[in-house]
């Protein structure tokens, strides 16, 4: 189902409504929460929504980005966020508040004593003229720290990310993207969540292939050669060479939300991935969801980051 | 023959925009000298959209021969030669 953004608001939508976030804030439960606001505003959003936050336990790293990402599209919509329950600062709130959250929509911590965790990197709201200095200055030099792999072998994850943000500005006015990062050292496994508002995926790709469901488009858009040629030497390969890096080696897997569509891409075989389509509700924009397994990026023997002089074929 | 470094040229290997300063740069040594070698010492990663603005054009204005007869890519990765096959692959029908 096609989802519309709201463009009038209804003179007659006087009340702001309060929306109790859920117990886990993850990709699938904001996209719910999102279909199921957008659906409850057919006339318009409203100029002011309060998020609850008193009932929420745990928190995942697509559920950061995907929940700023919101705010910041409905502030874009003209709607004002606002929070409620989240002075009583719970494990999940001083998470949220470590993660400079409420810095980025309040102007400030709810605790001086708050900080980044040594296994995230925090809330960033990065542009496209600066994400790839930072992936190679800031990101892969911290995950090559906190899991023992040189940084060398974290090359084709840097790859990855320019390549979204690559698409992010190819495909959205607003060449801004937030990401978030974190690390958990028992389960060897790095969670990377990367989100934009632009116009979604279902949309750039049904103006070259129309007719598509939002779940069909996104798995259309990953396809290899695949360009709504945005720019004109584009080629379809920045979504193709996520999936083919990430899951084709079999070291992760891949959740894409996008308008009304997600799709887990999940290892089959050697280069080869399945999808699993899911029915949640809304995502604004793109949010990645992305998983690697750390311990999988170690035993790899390919010698991708080996030096070489090309050999042509 | 003349030597282009890509580190020096755009710093790094990232954007379309950048893909495009190294093009212009390859095109004015290609009128001048007949063989140029492209070093990406330095570099740690490329993307598509540099690739893709930096040699297809070059790639549309001769035949594959001629390309790969005239320039040479050294002090790569293998991640790196990888995307730029495949780049090169996808724009158009190029003989193996």
């Amino acid at each position: 189902m096609i989802r519309h953004l709201p463009v009038e608001v209804d003179a007659c939508m006087t009340i702001d409504p309060t929306i109790q976030l859920p117990s886990t804030l993850c990709g699938s439960t904001l996209a719910k929460l999102a279909g199921d606001l957008v659906d409850g505003c057919p006339n318009g959003l409203p100029k002011t929504i309060t998020f609850d936050f008193s009932k929420l336990r745990f928190i995942e790293p697509a559920g950061v980005a995907f929940f700023n990402n919101l705010i910041l599209w409905l502030h874009y919509q003209e709607t004002h966020a606002m929070f409620m329950g989240h002075t009583h600062v719970t494990p999940s709130i001083k998470f949220l508040d470590d993660s400079l959250f409420f810095e980025q929509h309040l102007g400030k911590k709810l605790l001086p004593v708050s900080a980044p965790r040594s296994t995230t990197r925090p809330l960033e709201k990065i542009s496209n003229d600066k994400i790839h200095s930072w992936l190679e200055l800031n990101l892969i030099p911290w995950m090559s720290s906190k899991t023992g792999i040189r940084q060398s072998k974290l090359q084709r994850f840097r790859t990855c990310v320019s390549e979204i943000f690559n698409n992010i500005q190819d495909h959205t006015k607003y060449d801004l993207g937030s990401i978030f990062v974190q690390f958990y050292p028992k389960k060897n496994i790095i969670r990377i969540a990367i989100s934009d508002f632009g116009n979604g995926i279902p949309e750039s790709v049904r103006k070259r292939a129309g007719g598509l469901t939002d779940h069909e488009a996104i798995i259309q858009a990953v396809q290899i050669g695949f360009t709504t040629k945005s720019k004109p030497t584009n080629q379809g390969m920045g979504l193709n060479i996520l999936i083919e890096t990430i899951v084709g080696n079999n070291i992760g897997r891949v959740t894409i939300y996008s308008l009304g569509g997600s799709v887990l891409f999940y290892n089959l075989g050697p280069r080869s991935y399945g999808t699993i389509p899911a029915h949640y509700g809304f995502a604004p924009g793109t949010t990645f969801d992305i998983e690697i397994d750390t311990e999988a990026i170690k035993s790899l023997d390919d010698g991708m980051d080996e030096e070489e002089d090309l050999e042509w074929w | 023959m003349v030597v282009i470094e890509v580190i020096r040229t755009t710093c790094s290997a990232d954007t379309t925009s950048q893909g495009e300063a190294l093009r212009a740069s390859l095109e004015r040594a290609m009128r001048e000298h007949k063989d140029i070698t492209l070093s990406f010492s330095g570099i740690s990663a490329v993307t598509s959209s540099f690739i893709n603005a930096s040699l297809l054009p070059i790639l549309d204005t001769m035949a594959f021969d001629e390309f790969k007869a005239r320039i040479k890519i050294v002090n790569s990765t293998r991640l790196i030669n990888d995307i730029i096959k495949r780049c090169l692959l996808r724009g158009g029908s190029l003989a193996a």
